[in-house]
């Protein structure tokens, strides 16, 4: 690694977007590793969410931090940092997806579908799915991304965006490129889904769900 | 105004019918307790040392694809100033100096003589070629010829 840590300790308190015009402007290798420091977990958690693989999202996460380096001078300083790597890593996902699906019949333009349609071909949920105990040692984080893999990508990113990156609908309509009503929809959909899916853990666990309603 | 507002309470409340909270209200709630408490992906020491050389790695790639291109280009103009240059020559030495074509030396055809292509017919013997026109008209300020004589 060609940066020294007096380097680095001196840009710790820049934020996100000063740190990526030090690197636009001054090709500053410090200020790149800074961002990727700051960045590798959520990154790589988002991913692995999403392809359900520790040794793909790991490999995605260097793939988009890889794009970040490549494709710098694409960023503008009026975009929140945060969003634009997060769309990075979201199309770098879903390349991952179309590749592995690339037999199947659906193409990437059903991910533009609208609020109202169905889930498209294309979302075919992952059944190939296998528990990886270096992440979810327990039974109930493997149940919960097992369900996770079990929704359709679209949704599914979406309620990655949203419950674990904790991003608002702002963010995620712009990570996901879509209407902020279609992001509602997706994670209202993502929710029902995974209700219906994690039901019988919950029962386990709790027994039948009472109402409050009285 | 505070025990007015207090009166006017169970008259709002009597108007306004309590929210229904859905059946599966803590069911949701359990779920997204829980997709916040996943455990976070551990990130190996070695990820940053792997990204860089990934990014080196890709650099190469390029310099090596853009050192390619450069040379293809150089190559291309070299072999058309090559192709050029024989055509910029004249003509006649084309044949002797064109590129990846060895000279043919083709032996000269003889025809046998014909008569009937020899022999010249009797020509009448050619009248003198009349003075234009232009030159027997007076030129001005100038010396003009004298008129033919008339017979």
């Amino acid at each position: 690694m060609p940066v020294r840590p007096s380097e680095l300790k001196a840009l710790t308190e820049l934020t996100d977007e000063d740190l990526m015009r030090l690197f636009q402007q001054d090709n500053s290798e410090a200020a790149y590793t800074v961002l990727v420091r700051r960045y590798r977990s959520p990154i790589t958690n988002f991913l692995y969410r999403f392809v359900g693989n520790y040794d793909d999202a790991l490999d995605l996460a260097q793939e988009t931090f890889l794009r970040l380096y490549k494709y710098k001078h694409t960023y503008h300083s009026v975009q929140r940092f945060s969003t634009w790597l997060y769309t990075i890593a979201t199309n770098v996902a879903r390349t991952f997806y179309q590749q592995r699906n690339r037999y199947s019949t659906a193409s990437l333009t059903s991910m533009q579908s609208s609020e109202e349609e169905e889930p498209s071909e294309w979302e075919i949920p992952d059944t190939s799915y296998i528990p990886d105990q270096r992440v979810d040692s327990t039974y109930i984080a493997q149940r919960i991304q097992k369900a996770l893999m079990q929704l359709p990508p679209v949704f599914r990113e979406a309620i990655v965006l949203r419950e674990i990156l904790e991003l608002s609908y702002e963010e995620i309509a712009e990570v996901m490129q879509t209407e902020l009503g279609t992001v509602k929809s997706r994670i209202n959909r993502a929710r029902q889904r995974l209700q219906e899916l994690l039901r019988d853990v919950y029962e386990e666990l709790y027994g039948t769900p009472t109402s409050q309603a009285e | 105004m505070n025990e007015r507002e207090h009166k006017n309470q169970p008259l709002l409340k009597a108007f306004l019918s309590s929210v229904p909270v859905p059946e599966d209200f803590e069911l949701q709630l359990w779920i997204r307790r829980a997709l916040r408490e996943l455990p976070s992906v551990h990130i190996p020491d070695t990820f940053e040392e792997a990204l860089w050389q990934r990014i080196h790695a890709e650099q190469q790639i390029n310099s090596w694809r853009h050192g390619l291109a450069i040379s293809v280009l150089l190559t291309a103009l070299w072999g058309g100033i090559l192709g050029l240059w024989p055509a910029s020559r004249s003509s006649t030495s084309v044949t002797q100096t064109a590129p990846l074509r060895g000279v043919v030396v083709t032996e000269p055809l003889l025809i046998p003589a014909d008569q009937r292509f020899i022999e010249i017919p009797p020509q009448p013997p050619r009248k003198p070629s009349l003075q234009p026109q232009r030159s027997l008209m007076p030129i001005p300020g100038g010396t003009n010829p004298l008129p033919p004589p008339e017979e």
